[in-house]
């Protein structure tokens, strides 16, 4: 179960999802690196290339960060090593005032 | 840190020498093109506007032929006109000496007798320059004369996630070294407009963000389009990109993360050193178009799926993040920032190697749309040709 190959990127320190570099499959672990060091998750359902990977723990209506930034905030309990997109994150800005 | 260029009499310092053969319409675009065609070191561009358009257009286009001949990397220039046109030659010529005094010689085919007439005289004058040209000496200059432009194109999901972070290093670079780098494409700040305008340096410039954004929506309004529904595409989805902010956000990285000091109008001229936006469509040669006709003498340029935009005044630097892209696509790209997605190489790190890149590009080494000779333009309008 153990996988050292680099499979997945994040892009600042504090954000809440990775982006996997390949096809990852349940049950095989996500590993990144933050500053030099490396870190694993495993990973808890099946996430296409270039899609995004919880890295920690994200209740539900919390904002999700990703550049740094908060990209949407989460529409239901989001678990480490969950996939991230459509069904489970919501953007807060599609409609802006002015 | 230096790099070696062309002082130009207006004070500018350009990292290329053309001589352009500058049409102010259509119906002189085909006579500049055969006098490009005798003259080497002359470079010429084909222009589609300069007539038939409204006001606002028309301002516009001349702003732009206007300023592509300002710009730093050209010598001098031989404008072209028909002499019906809208955009009439007299006009461009004095638009062109309140910008910069370097050398320009106007012909006018109406009046010269014709296509062939011109181009004898035309290419008589481009010989001249391209001589004195060439006897011009490259000086050293601190990099903060440089003006770089920033653009993506054909975009896939490497470019949010490592190109336009490691151009967002340059851009970081650049500005902390004085210099000043040009964030564009207006429509690709959509939903990111927050987070620009927090990076904004005053309360003014933040509003001039928004302003830009505001404006650009409801001219789309006018025509019933909105650039908000549907986006992100499909595409983006299946790509993996769930939210409108993150996908403007992986754009807007090109820019790095030092304070926006100035928001320009589309060709306009930066009057700040440091990071500045220009307001340009998401239509990259366009973009490119207006960034160059603002100045800037080269541009750096991401791309995922891969593309061949060049331009005839700037050197386009063309980097991919995506492996695959760059070994199919090398006869275009020019810098591999791969090795970022593969977590062997911080962004810090790409970002340094592509600092050096554009110094060597900078210092007179052809990128690879200079080499394959491509002198695409494309000029912004509001609506459609009268």
């Amino acid at each position: 179960m153990r996988e050292t190959k680099i499979n997945a990127l994040i892009i600042k320190s504090t954000d809440s999802v990775a982006v996997v570099t390949e096809p990852l499959q349940a049950g095989r672990i996500a590993t990144y690196k933050v500053k030099g060091e490396e870190r694993s998750i495993l990973v808890k359902e099946d996430i296409p290339i270039y899609h995004k990977i919880a890295v920690f723990d994200i209740e539900k209506g919390q904002g999700v960060y990703k550049y740094g930034e908060n990209i949407g905030c989460a529409s239901c309990a989001i678990q480490t090593g969950e996939h991230v997109h459509i069904h489970n994150l919501e953007s807060m800005r599609e409609t802006i005032k002015r | 840190m230096n790099f070696w260029g062309y002082k130009r009499p207006d004070k500018k310092v350009g990292i290329r020498n053309h001589v352009l053969i500058l049409p102010t319409c259509a119906c002189s675009s085909e006579t500049c093109r055969m006098v490009a065609m005798q003259v080497k070191g002359t470079i010429n561009i084909s222009n589609q506007n300069g007539c038939a358009q409204v006001e606002d257009d028309l301002a516009i286009t001349k702003q732009v032929l206007a300023g592509l001949a300002a710009n730093p990397n050209v010598y001098g220039t031989v404008l072209i006109g028909l002499g019906c046109e809208n955009a009439q030659a007299k006009d461009m010529e004095k638009l062109i000496c309140s910008k910069t005094n370097k050398p320009l010689k106007t012909l006018i085919i109406q009046e010269e007798g014709g296509t062939i007439s011109t181009i004898r005289k035309a290419v008589e004058y481009a010989q001249q320059m391209v001589e004195a040209a060439s006897a011009l000496k490259k000086e050293q200059f601190p990099i903060a004369e440089l003006i770089v432009g920033t653009n993506c194109g054909g975009s896939d999901p490497t470019s949010g996630l490592a190109a336009n972070p490691v151009v967002g290093n340059l851009s970081d670079q650049l500005v902390d070294l004085g210099s000043t780098s040009i964030l564009c494409e207006t429509t690709e700040f959509i939903g990111a407009e927050h987070i620009l305008a927090k990076q904004a340096d005053t309360p003014q410039i933040a509003q001039q963000i928004y302003d830009i954004i505001k404006r650009y929506e409801d001219h789309l309004a006018n025509v019933g389009q909105s650039l908000r529904n549907g986006n992100p595409s499909p595409g983006n989805k299946e790509g993996g990109i769930t939210t409108l902010e993150e996908k403007s956000l992986g754009c807007i990285h090109k820019g790095g993360h030092r304070p926006i000091v100035e928001v320009l109008d589309y060709a306009q001229c930066p009057t700040k050193k440091g990071l500045v936006i220009m307001d340009t469509p998401g239509y990259d040669i366009a973009s490119v178009t207006g960034v160059a006709a603002g100045g800037a003498q080269v541009m750096v340029f991401t791309t995922g799926r891969g593309t061949p935009t060049g331009n005839p005044i700037i050197p386009v630097i063309k980097i991919t993040a995506n492996q695959s892209t760059y070994e199919k696509m090398k006869d275009n790209m020019d810098f591999d920032a791969s090795s970022v997605i593969r977590s062997e190489k911080s962004i810090d790190e790409m970002g340094a190697e592509l600092l050096k890149e554009v110094l060597a590009v900078a210092n007179g080494r052809a990128v690879k749309a200079e080499v394959l000779g491509f002198n695409e333009i494309a000029i912004s309008r509001l609506c459609n040709y009268v």
